[in-house]
């Protein structure tokens, strides 16, 4: 039976698809209210999929759990701490007292202590740069870099006069501008490809 | 319809035209050759050699939504994942997938499914192969992290919609030694790889990653010819911008 789904699922899409991309380009009233009313649903079908999204995470530990290795320690403390904040939110609300220290003690601490690990990753990853890839643009990825930093922060309570005033401006405006703007053109055209890709039913990566 | 929506129109549909073209074109008379990117140049063979090892490839596919303008880097890592699937399917360790968006892990499980369906060994699909690791960006990170460092991984493939925070995936799999082969769509994600990892995918060779890995597709050659060609009349357009400015044309 799914065999002969695949091209109703594909003409579906395909057909929404263009509604939603033709609805960008004539303004005509018809079309805006059908994009929107398309948008919504695929809002609300995203929210559901959050749903089942967890409960695959559930199963996928719980076989970890059930597996009796060295991971299912781990697996077990996510499965309570899931169940825990799914009990205390369904209980007490989003915004109650309990809610909100799991978000403030528990999430965010969690959260900011890797983007700590990270920032400390990037200034060994930078120091490692010259070694790993000995190449021109290697050395002018960190100078800018030096640049840049020693041009943002103030060194005991004062900013470095000409990087601060002028050096630090020119780079973000002119050389980093000019580079995301290369970068974002030839990946505007890879999104226009894809994106064709899939309204013409090339590619269609809802046929399980 | 404004001048500039009608040149927008315009565009795309010369570019879906010329996709066609070219798409029919390559079926006829020639295959194309790629240039060379390094960060995709030995994916296939450590793919397949990881498989003959008996190790796992690991993808992840980042925490960006399908719905926002980052989607269509979780669509690219998508054709990846199904074509590494469909090429580690019948080995002893299939290919995990993990993402940060619910959307994107539903789509990578289906993605999945159909490669067994259509090798008619359905009854080996193991629904928990691919999954949504967490909601957050890092939630997502230390969930993904697991299948990172996972010893039976031999290759990560890190492709999709990541923000700055790919940079602790990247710097678990070099510590790993495995083969990485990582891009994003974001710049702040790009220029984190570019401190991280070794041969990164820069710009919109994230786009091309599945036709390195399956070259002979014709729409995906199709597609890559095309943006060359805009890439290069977006090119000459700026540069005679820049001139006319100069001679104060414009």
């Amino acid at each position: 039976m799914t065999r002969w789904i695949t091209p109703i699922s594909t003409a579906i899409a395909t057909g929404v698809g263009i509604i939603v991309l033709v609805g960008y380009f004539v303004p005509a009233a018809w079309i805006l209210d059908l994009r929107a009313l398309f948008l919504r649903w695929a809002v609300i079908l995203a929210g559901l999929t959050l749903l089942v999204g967890i409960f695959n995470l559930l199963a996928v530990h719980g076989r970890k759990v059930y597996s009796l290795n060295k991971e299912s320690w781990s697996s077990l403390a996510l499965i309570i701490a899931l169940v825990g904040t799914a009990g205390v939110i369904a209980w007490q609300q989003t915004h109650s007292a309990a809610a909100l220290w799991i978000l403030n003690w528990i999430l965010i601490p969690a959260e900011s202590s890797l983007m700590a690990v990270l920032a400390v990753i990037l200034i060994y990853a930078a120091a490692r740069l010259l070694y790993r890839r000995k190449t021109v643009f290697s050395v002018i990825f960190l100078v800018t870099v030096v640049i840049v930093l020693s041009g943002s922060v103030p060194f005991w309570g004062t900013f470095i006069p000409f990087v601060h005033d002028r050096l630090l401006g020119w780079i973000i405006s002119v050389p980093a501008m000019a580079g995301a703007r290369g970068l974002l053109l030839g990946m505007a055209l890879g999104i226009i490809a894809t994106g064709i890709r899939l309204l013409t039913g090339n590619q269609h990566p809802y046929d399980g | 319809m404004s001048r500039i929506d009608a040149l927008g129109l315009g565009f795309i549909l010369i570019f879906a035209g010329g996709m066609l073209i070219f798409h029919l074109l390559i079926r006829k008379w020639t295959v194309f050759s790629f240039r060379s990117i390094t960060g995709l140049a030995r994916l296939r063979q450590r793919v397949l050699s990881s498989i003959e090892d008996g190790k796992r490839v690991h993808i992840s596919l980042g925490k960006h939504s399908l719905l926002s303008q980052e989607g269509a880097a979780a669509l690219a890592g998508l054709r990846l994942a199904d074509e590494i699937s469909r090429l580690s399917a019948l080995s002893d360790h299939p290919a995990h997938i993990t993402s940060g968006d619910a959307p994107v892990s539903i789509l990578s499980r289906d993605g999945n499914k159909a490669v067994y369906r259509n090798m008619d060994h359905e009854e080996r699909f193991d629904p928990c192969a691919a999954y949504m690791s967490g909601v957050t960006a890092f939630s997502y990170v230390a969930g993904s992290l697991a299948e990172v460092v996972d010893p039976q991984t031999a290759v990560n493939v890190l492709l999709g919609g990541f923000g700055s925070e790919i940079g602790l995936l990247a710097d678990a799999a070099d510590q790993r030694q495995t083969l990485t082969t990582c891009g994003t769509s974001s710049l702040a994600g790009q220029s984190v790889l570019y401190a991280v990892a070794d041969q990164p995918l820069l710009g919109e060779e994230i786009y091309a990653a599945d036709a390195y890995l399956q070259p002979q597709t014709t729409q995906t050659s199709a597609a890559l010819r095309m943006q060359d060609i805009f890439r290069w009349m977006l090119v000459v357009l700026i540069l005679a911008g820049i001139a006319a400015r100069f001679a104060g044309v414009l």
